[in-house]
């Protein structure tokens, strides 16, 4: 394909939807129906290409392909920008969203509107997408087209009737979908600076190539040869190679407007390459960058420690291997008096943080001990100064705190009405504010929330999927930092202050909170030879107290002749038992107690 | 020094907590079995003379009075001095005249198998006698010349008060004898007693209790001059029991019999468990050892030293040094002043001891000394010129 191909025979487009609402299918169906891909070609779901998104039915990371279409006796040419499902991913959606001019939002109609329709839809409108919607699975029995159709309407403000109704599974309504994204989404429209701009909406590494960009042109074109610039980075490289994604990796000349493919231009890693970096001819370089360009912001953290078959270098390999794919995931070392060395992570979000884990024990076999997840406060010092931290150990001097803030998310739930009660009252727990609620038909509605980043980040979802019967959705964005009246709760044993156990908690929840980790605490310590004193202090004052009892027998009443191999072994595990537990002055503590702590369920 | 151990893999009953390889009821292999048994002690190749004899079970008591002497006079003929001779017996399971016999075959201790002496736990115990009995057991003993008997008792069993074994013990002291092991109740896997506590069909006796009465015991026999020098063992002055204190002074011992275990030259052997192959391998003249295992010279060490804690005199570090090559202290360094401050160890007389706060606990104490551990490692490696072999 390298003859220049008019802008008006180009659609950009991207199909966002909630988990398992058939987004992945659907792409899948496309391709066939262009012939892009060959029935014998055909492997389900070809745009996740990781193992791990295909088992999840996630789709992690963004992909493009670029399709061609023949309509009215043209030919167009179809790229289809694939998104993160997720809004952790939101900063990637956002910037492949960029890129398009046109989405299909699907909506599974026998689950109807969920909140990452209603996510994802914002996201779109955000981004001033034409959007189409599409009810996807009307082939099944359970299938309730109207209800889904008034739902999108209430939500996007689509009238039903311009709804398109399809089964992505057996390709019904695909053909007039793909008419519908050539008369109904705009073209390109071309910058009136004729001058070089490309944003760069995902990357990917590849082992032999280097760096992979996916980008969309906006106004000029790219050429193999040409310098290039990153405006955002502030580094130039030349363009090795061009290409489409046919879907297999196909060269090309040259990328002219409205066109989508990749750059390759012997980039080294992952992280020398921005989302939504634009590129500019560096001899020629235009004098705006596109907008939107922002690097990515881990909102959540948990500590990494090597488990008992891994060891510090094991796991730091594994880690930096991870990165490579994924730049969004940082990693720093870090060390507690309590559990050793090992590493701080930090992600996106819940979601980005689970992914990694299962890559971390799947592709590399590493045995590790996980901290609850934390999320990143910001402080506003005395001096006027702000700063960022991660981990209560972090926490300065009190004397020198202006101002506590902390993360806040908008929260949206979709559930069954009758759940309304129950997670009202979850959320009441978790210091949510309850923006608004809208019924999005008689028996669904969407419950807008203000929450702190740090009450969902741990076991939320579950509560909410618990108390709603697996019905309730729920996504977040993250919104701000706030103001918030935190303290910092220290955890002592045996009148030590163990690090790892202490907390940053809202003062109006700290008594319950340290009452409720104390009690955990005292179930997860084994008794010892001692008494075991456990408190909860705020700043030098105990706000809650626990004792963990001596243990008063222990010893072996027979050892003669034919115990001795039989007991040896027993005493040999009873001291493996204790090594494996942390000793915080005389004071042995499992691993599984510094999980405890940010467990909020009662 | 070397301990001989017989054991009789026979008992008329199963008791309830009782975990020993032993077959219950009568056996129509006794005959076989004694002459397989016979035929090991006369294979023993004897480096070092025999210290002590100790027939143990099982019971056996069980054994017919005919099989039992056969069984005496063959371990006699290995005899080149008069040695300490324990025989464990049952109440109910020996007679005047066999106890008379049993004495004149060079028998010097009876091991008196009590365990209680409140026929109602007798009875849940599964044990066939009632605490008359005892009486007349120790009556008979004494009459056919036994002047060092012991006693066995069990305490801690499910539901009992202090008061219940205050009873026991205060029985025991009346019967004057020179020795007593007390016992606490152990729930071992595999038994009926385990079974029912894990089914919650009995409630085993809190730390708390099992402890006093532990503590009880100590101090009520120390007063009637019967003094603890091991975890569950007390003796009169010069009765303490010289084939046991082998086992935890790491002597070497030799096991007779089907199951019985071995201990020379740090390496541990146990013989075959079930008394037909037992029989059969000793009469094609094949090995009886089922497994054997060579204990690497630091495992040997932390084994010694776990041993010797046990009882009250400690480990004492010239001994532990002629058994071990080891000094104790370049051994355990840290471990041992970890658990001085902690006020779980002491020293004393040039022995290291469990305080007598740590003998309830002495596991948790004793686990630390069942490996080297890196700290103690290094302090080896730096200080020292010999260089430290790692097992």
């Amino acid at each position: 394909m390298t003859k220049k191909i008019d802008p008006k025979y180009i659609r950009n487009f991207s199909i966002v939807a909630h988990i398992d609402h058939g987004k992945s299918t659907l792409a899948d169906r496309i391709l066939q129906s262009t012939g892009a891909v060959s029935d014998r070609e055909f492997q389900d779901q070809l745009l996740d290409s990781m193992d791990l998104e295909r088992e999840r039915g996630i789709t992690i990371k963004a992909s493009a392909v670029t399709m061609e279409y023949q309509f009215g006796g043209d030919t167009y040419m179809l790229n289809l920008i694939d998104t993160p499902g997720h809004v952790d991913f939101h900063y990637e959606v956002s910037r492949a969203m960029a890129a398009c001019e046109g989405a299909l939002l699907v909506v599974d109609c026998t689950q109807g509107v969920e909140a990452q329709t209603v996510a994802n839809a914002y996201l779109a409108v955000d981004a001033g997408l034409e959007i189409i919607p599409v009810i996807n699975k009307v082939d099944l029995p359970a299938a309730q087209e109207d209800m889904t159709a008034e739902e999108i309407e209430h939500i996007v403000g689509i009238k039903k009737e311009e709804c398109f109704g399809i089964s992505a599974k057996t390709g019904v309504g695909v053909e007039e979908l793909l008419e519908a994204v050539i008369t109904f989404l705009p073209a390109p429209e071309e910058h009136k600076d004729k001058k070089v701009s490309a944003l760069i909406f995902d990357s990917h590494y590849d082992e032999y190539r280097g760096v992979i960009c996916y980008v969309r042109v906006v106004s000029g074109k790219l050429e193999v040869g040409q310098k290039i610039l990153m405006m955002g980075k502030r580094t130039s490289y030349v363009i090795t190679e061009l290409g489409k994604f046919m879907p297999k990796m196909t060269r090309v000349k040259e990328l002219g407007v409205g066109e989508v493919g990749y750059v390759i231009a012997s980039i080294r890693k992952l992280s020398d390459v921005m989302i939504g970096d634009t590129i500019t001819d560096e001899l020629d370089p235009t004098d705006e960058p596109l907008p939107g360009y922002d690097p990515p912001v881990q909102m959540v953290f948990s500590d990494f420690y090597p488990g008992s078959d891994t060891d510090y270098t094991k796991l730091r390999q594994a880690f930096d291997k991870l990165q490579i794919n994924d730049a969004s995931f940082t990693f720093e070392p870090q060390s507690s008096p309590a559990l050793g060395f090992g590493f701080r992570c930090g992600f996106l979000g819940l979601l980005h943080m689970e992914i990694i884990q299962e890559r971390l024990e799947r592709e590399n076999d590493v045995d590790v001990v996980q901290t609850a997840p934390t999320v990143s406060y910001q402080i506003l010092t005395t001096d006027g100064e702000v700063l960022r931290i991660d981990s209560p150990s972090q926490m300065p001097d009190p004397s020198v705190i202006a101002e506590l803030r902390e993360p806040i998310v908008r929260m949206e739930i979709i559930t069954p009405s009758e759940y309304i009660g129950a997670i009202m009252k979850l959320a009441d727990q978790r210091r949510c504010i309850l923006i608004k609620t809208d019924y999005l038909s008689q028996t669904r509605v969407m419950m807008e929330y203000q929450a702190p980043l740090a009450e969902i980040v741990y076991d939320f979802y579950d509560i909410l999927k618990g108390a709603s019967r697996g019905y309730a959705t729920l996504d977040y964005e993250f919104r701000h930092f706030e103001k918030s009246n935190l303290v910092k709760m220290d955890i002592l044993v045996n009148k030590v202050a163990v690090d790892a156990l202490s907390v940053i908690v809202h003062r109006s929840i700290s008594e319950s909170r340290g009452r409720k980790l104390l009690e955990r605490l005292r179930k997860v310590i084994p008794k010892h030879q001692f008494e075991i004193p456990l408190q909860a202090a705020i700043g030098g004052k105990i706000i809650a107290r626990e004792t963990i009892k001596a243990f008063r027998k222990d010893v072996t009443a027979k050892l003669y002749g034919g115990d001795v191999t039989r007991k040896m072994k027993v005493l040999k595990k009873q001291k493996e038992g204790k090594k494996r537990m942390k000793s915080v002055g005389s004071v042995n503590i499992p691993q599984e107690a510094f999980m405890s702590i940010l467990d909020n369920s009662d | 020094m070397l301990g001989v151990y017989l054991h009789i893999p026979f008992c008329d009953v199963k008791c309830r907590f009782c975990n020993f390889y032993m077959v219950p009821g009568q056996h129509q292999e006794t005959v076989r079995l004694v002459d397989a048994m016979i035929n090991q002690i006369s294979d023993i190749e004897l480096d070092h003379p025999i210290t002590s004899i100790y027939f143990g079970g099982g019971s056996p008591s069980h054994l017919p009075p005919k099989e039992l002497y056969r069984l005496i006079e063959s371990i006699n003929m290995r005899l080149d001095q008069s040695v300490e001779f324990s025989i464990e017996v049952n109440p109910d399971q020996v007679n005047k005249e066999t106890l008379k016999r049993l004495f004149q075959l060079g028998v010097n201790r009876l091991s008196i198998g009590a365990q209680s002496f409140r026929d109602d736990e007798l009875k849940w115990m599964n044990r066939t006698y009632k605490s008359q009995q005892i009486y007349t057991t120790i009556e008979h003993a004494r009459s056919a010349g036994f002047k060092n008997l012991s006693l066995d008792l069990i305490f801690a069993l499910p539901d009992s008060t202090i008061s219940d074994w205050q009873y026991n013990l205060t029985k025991a002291i009346e019967c004057n004898v020179e020795h007593i092991s007390a016992y606490s109740l152990t729930y071992e896997k595999g038994t009926k007693l385990f079974k029912e506590a894990n089914y919650g069909q009995v409630n085993m006796l809190s730390e708390e209790i099992d402890r006093q009465m532990y503590e009880i015991t100590i101090d009520q026999l120390e007063k009637h001059n019967i003094r603890q020098y091991e975890i569950s063992n007390f003796a009169k002055p010069g009765y303490e029991c010289q084939h046991n204190l082998g086992y935890w002074h790491n002597h070497s011992y030799i096991g007779i019999g089907p199951s019985a275990h071995s201990s020379i030259d740090k390496t541990r052997r146990n013989n075959i468990i079930g008394i037909r192959p037992f029989i059969e391998n000793i009469k094609a003249n094949k090995s009886v050892i089922e497994e054997a295992r060579k204990l690497s010279n630091i495992e040997y060490a932390c084994e010694t030293a776990i041993l010797m804690l046990r009882t009250t005199k400690g480990i004492n570090t010239k001994l532990y040094k002629s058994k071990t090559d080891f000094d104790l202290f370049e051994l355990f360094n840290h471990v041992i002043l970890d658990l001085i401050q902690q006020d779980l160890l002491e020293k004393n007389n040039g022995n290291i001891r469990l305080t007598r706060n740590a003998r309830p606990i002495a596991n948790s104490v004793l686990c630390e000394f069942s490996e080297i551990e890196p700290r103690d490692i290094s302090h080896l490696r730096s200080h020292h010129k010999k260089p430290y072999k790692t097992p």
